[in-house]
């Protein structure tokens, strides 16, 4: 049962899936950015 | 307009007035770690989540640590939720066996909750299940509420101390927050709701039979219009009462129905009602008292509070008087305030709650960066639509979000205190430190991203076609359902105008963005500056420092605020509410 629904999960996930996860990787990767730059900007 | 009515608004204020200082003391207390009441439950609890954790509460971090800290935990959550909500389906605790949310649709639900702004382009009812809805959404009101608070208190050590590097711990900050403020207050105030009526299981939804079927007519696949009879309702179930005490309390506003504090099962009596606005205002209020406290200066946290309760007083007056006064072009109609009907405009409103305390809460929950609401904003006068506009556009400053609300107004004070140093032609100070270039451009920042986002988003849609789908109303009111979606969304407020379809790729992405951005890039520069003040040295006042207590102080702020928040938005308001508004005096409405 477990194994099925891995299957069905694994199969489930679209490209939409990972480019949002990404956006929100690239997202708080340019805050982090931010801070760095406002860290430097002093 | 009716004497009960003012009398229910001053009240809610009244008692505001009288939490605000207790309250303040128990958060700079809490944040301090100084002894409470709670401490003999607590404290335990709270060293048996470091040990797990890995947390030493003595460490302390500069503003850096301090924010990428914050922000890395704000991403791992969104992805969470998006992964919560994207296999839901496979989750227990789905009795309407829901199937995963959409992506985009998930995406843009996730950036809502974890901004705090809670803007939801679904139907709770029939898209999230309860497991989403508990472990998903409940646990994101609670942490981004915890977020904003801790990022507030933050800033206020910035203020309060001097020649040091750091701000505090943003683990055990959290911890504090959550385990001494929040899960208390909603522990009790969830069973306060229950017994009002609002409901609390994890039954599977209710079909009922109808007392007196109902005719409705549709469209079927070819076009041709179908009559049927309705015989059956059904009525949602669901963990209601836990979500609803943090959905006020936190500043959230994400309902756990689709018709949020107008439906009967989140809302169902003027009590409670009532109550939830107190809630939604009690930490805000209580921030000012903190920053006082914690600042060294209660006069100026007064100073502070009495700038947004002029603020939130004018507001709520205009709303008031905008929707009682009706709907001017139903000749014949009796709007008239009497012993069996509220009078005004209702349409969109609650029969339970009427005129008064339906603007009351459009105001408060604008104010605050909540998002609730109890009636229809779309549904209101324009002028009365308008004043929940201003109110997200000054930046939810006027006691604001949790948190956000004290950092937002804190920028502006700093700015006032700039002016007010240029004006008497001495170097501006704050309490005793000098504002210098670098704080002034992180505050500058910080308001030009609310600004940037909400107008650059507006223009956008407003000149593509798929900005313009989502339309429902033509004229100046679609204009102002566009304008509101990312005023709402840049100011994380969450409330909607009820009236623009919000649910395509284009408006989940680009108000996923808007959030994101509000929230977290005004955050930064805000810490920035946090980090800034704590080094600073303590400078004697002296004859031309400008005090920042007393009604001249207050009077600055207002005026600060009014000129760079409502002056900055004055183009957009005439293009929208406005223009309706005149158009609506000449006899057309949309």
């Amino acid at each position: 049962m477990l194994r099925m629904r891995k299957a069905e999960c694994t199969a489930g996930v679209q490209m939409k899936d990972i480019i949002f996860v990404l956006a929100t990787v690239f997202f708080f990767g340019v805050a982090i950015l931010y801070v760095r730059w406002c860290d430097r900007l002093k | 307009m009716t004497a009960n009515g003012w009398f229910q608004i001053g009240l809610f204020l009244l008692i505001i007035f009288v939490l605000t200082k207790p309250l303040g003391i128990y958060l700079a207390r809490v944040f301090n770690r100084e002894k409470t009441f709670l401490d003999v439950v607590l404290r335990p609890i709270e060293r048996l989540i470091y040990k797990i954790c890995g947390i030493d509460e003595n460490e302390e971090m500069p503003w850096t640590k301090y924010t990428g800290v914050m922000l890395m935990f704000s991403g791992v959550c969104m992805v969470l939720l998006y992964i919560i909500e994207r296999t839901q389906k496979w989750w227990p605790l789905n009795p309407r066996k829901l199937p995963n949310v959409d992506p985009a649709l998930a995406f843009g639900t996730a950036a809502s909750f974890t901004t705090n702004t809670n803007w939801q382009a679904y139907t709770p009812e029939t898209t999230m299940s309860y497991l989403t809805q508990m472990a998903g959404l409940a646990y994101h009101n609670f942490v981004s509420a915890a977020v904003g608070i801790v990022l507030a208190i933050a800033l206020v050590r910035g203020i309060a101390r001097r020649e040091s590097n750091t701000l505090g711990n943003f683990w055990t900050d959290m911890t504090r927050c959550l385990l001494w403020v929040l899960l208390p207050v909603c522990l009790v105030l969830s069973l306060v709701l229950v017994s009002q009526g609002v409901i609390q299981n994890l039954k599977p939804y209710a079909t009922v039979q109808l007392i007196e079927p109902q005719t409705v007519q549709t469209q079927g696949a070819d076009g041709k219009t179908v009559t049927q009879t309705v015989t059956q309702q059904t009525i949602a179930m669901g963990p209601t009462a836990s979500q609803e005490a943090i959905k006020e309390l936190g500043t959230n506003g994400g309902g756990f129905f689709n018709a949020n504090s107008a439906h009967p099962f989140e809302n169902p009596t003027p009590l409670s009602n009532y109550i939830e606005m107190i809630l939604i205002f009690a930490i805000p209020s209580g921030l000012t008292y903190t920053l006082g406290r914690m600042a060294g200066s209660r006069r100026h946290g007064w100073a502070v509070w009495a700038a947004m309760a002029v603020l939130f007083l004018v507001a709520v007056t205009i709303s008031y008087w905008a929707e009682a006064r009706g709907n001017p072009l139903l000749g014949g109609a009796d709007q008239r305030a009497n012993a069996l009907q509220s009078g005004g405009n209702m349409e969109g409103k609650e029969v339970r709650f009427g005129t008064a305390d339906s603007a009351l809460f459009a105001t408060v929950t604008t104010d605050a960066s909540c998002g609730a609401v109890n009636g229809m904003h779309d549904s209101y006068t324009p002028l009365g639509g308008m004043i929940p506009l201003i109110n997200i556009m000054l930046g939810e400053i006027v006691f604001g979000g949790v948190g956000a609300g004290l950092y937002g107004v804190l920028v502006f004070v700093i700015l006032s205190v700039f002016i007010a140093g240029l004006m008497v032609g001495r170097t501006p100070e704050y309490l005793g430190k000098k504002i210098e270039s670098y704080d002034v451009k992180m505050a500058m920042l910080a308001v030009l991203i609310l600004t940037l986002t909400i107008l650059g988003f507006t223009a956008i849609a407003v000149v593509t076609p798929y900005g313009k789908a989502g339309i429902t109303n033509p004229g100046p009111h679609g204009f102002t359902q566009i304008l509101y979606a990312y005023v709402s969304s840049a100011g994380n407020n969450g409330s909607a105008f009820a009236g623009i379809n919000a649910n395509t790729l284009w408006y989940n992405t680009s108000t996923a963005a808007a959030q994101l951005l509000g929230r977290f890039f005004m955050i930064i520069p805000i810490m920035a500056m946090a980090g800034s003040l704590a080094k600073k040295k303590i400078a004697p006042e002296s004859l031309g420092t400008f005090p920042v207590t007393g009604p001249l102080f207050s009077c600055l702020l207002i005026g600060v605020i009014l000129i760079v928040g409502a002056l900055t938005f004055f183009p957009a308001l005439s293009l929208g509410p406005i223009l309706e508004h005149l158009m609506m005096a000449a006899g057309k409405v949309f």
